[in-house]
Formats: C-alpha cells, sequence, structure tokens
C-alpha cells in the first residue's frame, strides 16, 4: 500500500496464486475421477510420474503428500511397496460445508459468471458440433446420475456430463476449462440440505439441455445450459447464507 | 518442398493410371491424390505392426498357447519405432478385443510419447469392475474396425485420455486365423498434422474442406469452415464438388467449394 497510484493495478499483476504443486495435485484428482488410474492400482514411479506431468520430482513428491494426506493415495513401503489410488471417498459433508462457509456471496457469484460462460458456449457450440456419439455419452451420464446412489456417484454424473458437452463442442480449451470449474464447485453443488438437491429435476435439467442438442438448436441449449447453472450457484448462495444465519453474530 | 511434392505427385499418376483431367497438386484431383497417398502411408506403416502381431498370435496358437498380457511387452520396441517414425505421433499401440487373452479381460498395450523421443506406457483404468474403468469396447477408433473389418480414423476429438489434446486415431483391425483378435492404431495432435493438410489445401484455387467420414472438417483452406465443423448436408450441394479419397484413406473427403463462397456457414 505504498503508491495509491500502483495499487488498482498490482492485483491483476500478480501471478495466479495456483503453484505447480496444487496444480499436480488438481490433475491428478481429474485423473482418478476421469478412471485414468483404478482403485487399487499402483501408480507409475514417482520419476515417472514427473516426467508425465512435467515436473521436478521434488514437485511431485509434494503433490503425492498432499494426495496421501487428503486419502486419495496410500503409500506401502518395503518390496512390492509404492503408491496406490485408495477407493475414493466422499469428502465429509460437515467439511464441503465449512468450505462453503469460507466463501464470500461474492467469490460464489464469480464463481457461477465464470461456469455461466463456459457451460452456456460449450452447450451452444455442442448444438452445432456433436453427433450421435456425443448424445450416447452424455445420454449414459443422464441415466447415471438417476441411478447413482451417493453424493460421490451424483457429482461425478454430474461432473462428466458437463465435461463431455465441451468434449462435444471440440475445445480443448473450454474441456479444460470445465473440468477445472467441476474440481472447484462440483462437490459444493451436492451438499445434501433439506429437500435440495433435487436430483430429478437436476436429472431433468440434463435431459432438457440433451434434447436441445440433439435437435441442434444452439440457443436453446445455451440457454438451458446457463439457467442450470444458475440455479446450482443461487442454491449454493442461499445455503452459505442459511449457514451465516445459523451462526448467528458470532463475528 | 516443391520438388518432392512433385516427386509424390507424379508417381501417384502412374499408379492409378489417370490419363484425362490435369492432376497437378494445383487441381482439386490432385490435391485429394497427395493427401490420399500421406493417409494411406500411415495405414501402411500401422498395418505391419498389425501383421507382426498376427504372426506372434499365429505362432502363439499353433504352439496350442492363449497369449497372456506379459507377452504383449515384447511388442514394445516395434511400438516404438512405429512411434518415432510416424511424424508427430505421440501415441501408438495395440488394443485387444476383451477374452482375447487368457489373464486379462480388457488389455492394451499403448505407448506414449511424454517427451522429446521419451516414451511410456499409457496405463489407464482397466478393471470392469470399478464404476471408472475405460470402456474401449464402444470406442469408434475400436468399435468401427471390429464391426466393418476396415481402417479408420476417429475424430478430430478432445482426447481426455492419452494426448489431452485435440487429436486423431488411426486405426486398423488385427486378425488372427480368421478371428479378430483387436485393433493396433496411432494418435496424432491435429495442431500438426492440420498444418500439413492445410497447406495442400492452400494450392488450390478455390476454398475447400477435408473432410472426415462423419462429416467433420477436418482442414480447410478457408476461415468460413474451421477444423471440428460439421458440414451436414453440404456435399448434397449441387455447387459443390466432392472427391472421394476411398476407402483406404478412411473415407475422407475433400469438397470443393463454389467459387463465390457463398456457401459459407
Amino acid at each position: 500500500m505504498s503508491s495509491p497510484n500502483h495499487a488498482p493495478t498490482s492485483g491483476f499483476m500478480r501471478l495466479r496464486q495456483e503453484g505447480r504443486t496444487e496444480e499436480v495435485v488438481r490433475r491428478m484428482i481429474e485423473v482418478i475421477d476421469l478412471g485414468l488410474f483404478a482403485e487399487g492400482e499402483q501408480l507409475p514411479s514417482e520419476s515417472e510420474l514427473a516426467l508425465q506431468f512435467g515436473v521436478a520430482t521434488v514437485t511431485l513428491r509434494e503433490a503425492l503428500a498432499v494426495l496421501r494426506q487428503r486419502g486419495l493415495i496410500a503409500t506401502r513401503r518395503g518390496r512390492n511397496g509404492g503408491s496406490f489410488v485408495c477407493a475414493p471417498i466422499e469428502v465429509p459433508q460437515a467439511l464441503l460445508l465449512e468450505r462453503l462457509e469460507r466463501m464470500s456471496t461474492m467469490e460464489l457469484r464469480d464463481l457461477g459468471d465464470e461456469q455461466l460462460a463456459i457451460s452456456g458456449t460449450a452447450a451452444r457450440l455442442a448444438a452445432r458440433r456433436s453427433t450421435a456419439e456425443h448424445h450416447a455419452r452424455l445420454l449414459h451420464h443422464v441415466e447415471a446420475l438417476g441411478v447413482a446412489n451417493t453424493r460421490q456417484q451424483r457429482r461425478r454424473a454430474d461432473a462428466h456430463f458437463h465435461i463431455e458437452i465441451a468434449v462435444a463442442a471440440q475445445s480443448v480449451r473450454l474441456t479444460n476449462a470445465e473440468m477445472r470449474l467441476q474440481a472447484e464447485i462440483g462437490e459444493l453443488l451436492w451438499i445434501e440440505s433439506g429437500t435440495a438437491p433435487d436430483v430429478a429435476a437436476i436429472q431433468q435439467e440434463h435431459c432438457s439441455i440433451l434434447d436441445a442438442l440433439v435437435a441442434g438448436d444452439a440457443n436453446l441449449a445455451g440457454a438451458l445450459a446457463e439457467a442450470h447453472v444458475t440455479r446450482g450457484v443461487k442454491r449454493l448462495i442461499n445455503l452459505r447464507l442459511e449457514l451465516l444465519a445459523a451462526e448467528g453474530g458470532s463475528d | 518442398m516443391t520438388g518432392i511434392d512433385r516427386r509424390v505427385f507424379s508417381l501417384k499418376v502412374r499408379e492409378v493410371n489417370v490419363v484425362s483431367a490435369p492432376m497437378g497438386p494445383d487441381s482439386p484431383q490432385g490435391c485429394s491424390q497427395i493427401i490420399k497417398v500421406s493417409i494411406e502411408a500411415i495405414f501402411a506403416r500401422l498395418q505391419s505392426l498389425a501383421d507382426e502381431v498376427r504372426r506372434f498370435w499365429e505362432a502363439r496358437e499353433e504352439a496350442q498357447c492363449r497369449p497372456v498380457s506379459r507377452d504383449l511387452a515384447q511388442l514394445r520396441p516395434r511400438i516404438d519405432a512405429l512411434l518415432l517414425q510416424t511424424e508427430s505421433c505421440v501415441g501408438a499401440g495395440v488394443v485387444l478385443q476383451p477374452g482375447t487373452l487368457a489373464d486379462r479381460q480388457l488389455y492394451m498395450e499403448w505407448r506414449r510419447q511424454v517427451g522429446e523421443g521419451k516414451l511410456l506406457s499409457l496405463s489407464l483404468n482397466l478393471d470392469e469392475s470399478s464404476a471408472n474403468c475405460f470402456h474401449y469396447q464402444d470406442k469408434p477408433w475400436f468399435r468401427v474396425p471390429r464391426d466393418h473389418g476396415t481402417c479408420t480414423v476417429a475424430g478430430p476429438y478432445v482426447d481426455l485420455y492419452c494426448t489431452g489434446v485435440y487429436a486423431l486415431t488411426f486405426s486398423l483391425p488385427i486378425v488372427a486365423n480368421g478371428r479378430f483378435i483387436g485393433v493396433a492404431g496411432v494418435d496424432l495432435p491435429m495442431r500438426d498434422f492440420e498444418r500439413q493438410l492445410a497447406r495442400h489445401l492452400m494450392r488450390l484455387p478455390q476454398e475447400a474442406l477435408l473432410v472426415s467420414a462423419e462429416g467433420r472438417v477436418v482442414a480447410s483452406n478457408t476461415a468460413d469452415w474451421t477444423v471440428g465443423d460439421l458440414v451436414g448436408r453440404l456435399p448434397a450441394d449441387p455447387g459443390c464438388t466432392v472427391l472421394s479419397l476411398g476407402e483406404q484413406a478412411a473415407n475422407w473427403s475433400l469438397i470443393c467449394l463454389p467459387e463465390s463462397g457463398s456457401l459459407a456457414a
């Protein structure tokens, strides 16, 4: 806060906070979620993984330590030792609520704004660029949401549905952006409270988006995807406000 | 550059024995011929890998032993050579028909390039009991050679699993003793491949698109149509000239637009 003249630009000039380690952690989580590694499967050696991610071995070790701490991988010593992918564990609801409570309304709205841009555009482009094969995969994810038994399975079917739309849009950038957004907001969207989230209603929204894609109606697909994102974010903002109210005027 | 192209071109003219229409690289016929030859060259290399797998398989079957996953490791040097010899290739390998191996239901011996000349085996989740299992049987690069016995080019598509980029997968069936046992394939990122193709298209006097069998633009010489667009009913337009590259070039086609370019999307 030296010179007020410099203050306004400094925020934008600052490099992104996410370091190489966090990036590797996030990619690893995505990769496990996509099914690149099976539960119980031994991960490649540290040097091999470092090569695959294009990072130094030190960075990779740090990332593995974070993953171990979060219970995503386990490391066994000795002969036949190494790192193994653990069965996916559901993040406890209390932890998710804590995460949500720490976020500001502004932050949530801004996250929603970004997702609006990404998911809306992806749906618009997918309406023009998707084929029957994409529609079949999307239908599979819609059905998977209907039969999912756990919060984890529902979140995964939901995330895969949105990522697949970006894939159908033929855009690597939109796909990467959607994957990152799903990692940031996906778990929060499936926090259970009262009657929300209404799985049947969300599945119906997915169905309508898919119908618009099949019909090749870009404007409708875009509008439906945007409305879908907006409803999700609104639900999160309401939930967070309720958390604040329940907490009372403690701070 | 021009010299090399001319050589390829004159060679092909003799092969296809076309006597009429002018066939220079700046004619649609000549251009489609050059592209056809480069695609066929990729499939020819893949076929030699498939032949090697077939010979290996038939020898095993003759010895009354059913191959196991470990046996496929022997193919690695051969796959690596194919990967490194194929220009701008980032992945190559063999993917097996479920139930073919004695010890594993799903299996692939797939190598990928992670750095300059550095190759690693791709490890995907092929555990069928897992919710995230990679069921490759449904993927077009596996399904088409299995169901139709033909070579195919899948994509361009966003490849989340192997390359992480917009890519094409070339694949063809491996048949041993008359039975389909799997596919041999290579991954080529569009980034490099489109550049080569667009260069050929730029020699044409008219606007033209190179289109995959499913009707997706692979390369074009106009910004009105770009990579990844679907052409829809465009080929049926009487103003367009459509040249098929044939089955050996995965049924890609070259679509020449009317001079006016009025059909732009």
